[in-house]
């Protein structure tokens, strides 16, 4: 019990790690890409609510559904802000519609407070597919010599890593539920890992002369 | 243990994802590296190329200036040295009452030899004629003045089909012959020395070629390469191409294709 609160404290907790960056450059990241924030606020608002929910212990699985769409629509749209290049191709917008319908039907169609929401694999595949874009369009239309001083490169990095290690957890959620903890000591690291990235690229961002 | 099975597919598929991720990161990371520097290199080839070709225009307008000052010296000064020497033994000659005739004869000469000289300086600085009449007309102007001063003939082929370009093209490219023509004269040991202008589909044509020795392209010889250099600023200021063609005992052939804008009147 107190391994399983030790590792959703960790995986929630990582949000400060942004916040902190977001509280200190607040004006000028606004400036530079408000969409950035407000993922900051929107992690923030979801992580205080699954770790009140589950202390609660209250099933999140219905939430299961609506916050990876949520999720999806907040990094998509930072991402679109740190790309030089166009975002919502045709393909990506025809896929990101599917996703929407399939999650929407999903909803109406299955009781999600019993199993975990299938869609979440496809939006996950979906995102990896998006962030390798973000990569080709990175090295397309490169946005300075050092990739090590571009935000997207570590926005990118944070959620291609995130996206890809959470893939068979979310997949795999409905024949694990017996090993929940276990499966989820993997994703602590993961959003630490994405938390920190969303940081150093706000960081970046700051940093690069506008 | 049970779904032991699941637990391994979880695991292994989740670390196999994640080192396929790691190594795309890395990837993108050193391709985007290597693009970085291979524009650092093409960007100081470039500086390069463009301070040599600074360099290369510096170096004929020197020559120009200097080609001039050797015939305002050489050529129109003891013209008019001469003229007056003639003009004070005219005065002497007017002033013993002899016959003056012959000397007047003489000094008339002389000042037209002078106007001549004066009139290839000025062709040499600017042509006058190519705003009015074009390149060919020039061209053809220039080269049958030219072809009365020394034994290598100087000849103009020039299609009906070649129109007035822009003048500043026409320009570039009488610039082009003058460096070539120079080169001709100074190195090439040549009889004929032949200018072709024509119009293919959407370029302008011209062919510069002699009959003289040649040279390897592969050692061309360094005084020879500044005129090259200068030749090939002005063709890249026009947008256009080139080629040289030479060998040794062989002559020298230079094709420039140049994008055709005709001027229009």
């Amino acid at each position: 019990m107190y391994f399983t609160k030790l590792i959703s404290f960790l995986s929630a907790g990582a949000v400060v790690i942004p916040l902190a960056v977001v509280l200190f450059y607040r004006g000028e990241l606004w400036r530079r890409n408000k969409f950035l924030v407000l993922l900051t606020g929107y992690a923030l608002g979801c992580e205080l609510l699954f770790y009140g929910l589950a202390s609660c212990q209250v099933n999140t699985l219905g939430l299961g559904s609506l916050v990876p769409l949520l999720d999806f629509i907040c990094c998509m749209l930072a991402l679109a802000g740190l790309m030089k290049g166009p975002l919502w191709t045709r393909p990506v917008l025809v896929l990101s519609v599917g996703y929407f319908i399939c999650a929407v039907v999903e909803c109406s169609l299955y009781q999600l407070e019993r199993s975990y929401p299938v869609t979440d694999t496809y939006g996950n595949l979906l995102r990896i597919g998006i962030c390798l874009y973000a990569f080709y369009d990175l090295t397309e239309h490169p946005q300075g010599a050092d990739l090590t001083r571009v935000p997207l490169f570590y926005f990118n990095t944070g959620l291609l890593v995130y996206s890809s290690g959470t893939l068979f957890l979310f997949a795999m959620m409905n024949q694990l539920m017996h090993v929940f903890a276990l499966s989820w000591l993997l994703h602590a690291p993961l959003s630490i890992f994405f938390y920190s990235m969303l940081a150093k690229s706000m960081v970046c961002l700051v940093q690069t002369k506008s | 243990m049970p779904g032991s099975d699941e637990i391994v597919v979880f695991f292994g598929g989740t670390l196999a994802l994640l080192l396929l991720t790691g190594g795309m990161v890395v990837f993108v990371l050193r391709y985007s590296r290597r693009i970085a520097l291979h524009q650092e290199e093409l960007m100081q080839q470039r500086e390069k190329q463009q301070a040599e070709m600074l360099e290369a225009v510096l170096q004929a307008q020197e020559n120009a200036l200097r080609q001039v000052s050797e015939e305002l010296h050489d050529g129109l000064a003891p013209d008019m040295m001469a003229v007056n020497q003639q003009l004070f033994l005219y005065k002497k000659m007017v002033e013993k009452g002899e016959d003056t005739t012959g000397q007047y004869q003489t000094v008339k000469e002389m000042l037209r030899q002078a106007t001549d000289t004066a009139r290839h300086l000025s062709h040499q600085l600017t042509p006058a004629n190519i705003e009015r009449f074009g390149l060919a007309a020039t061209l053809r102007e220039v080269f049958a003045t030219m072809n009365q001063t020394d034994e290598l003939h100087r000849e103009l082929q020039a299609e009906d089909s070649f129109v007035r370009l822009p003048v500043r093209d026409e320009l570039m490219l009488y610039r082009i012959v003058q460096e070539l023509l120079h080169n001709t004269m100074k190195y090439a040991r040549a009889s004929t020395f032949t200018v072709q202008l024509r119009v293919e589909g959407q370029q302008a044509v011209m062919v510069v070629s002699d009959n003289g020795i040649g040279f390897s392209t592969t050692a061309t010889p360094a005084n020879y390469g500044i005129g090259l250099k200068n030749v090939e600023s002005r063709v890249q200021v026009l947008g256009g191409e080139w080629q040289l063609t030479s060998a040794p005992d062989r002559g020298t052939s230079f094709v420039f294709k140049i994008p055709f804008h005709p001027y229009k009147i």
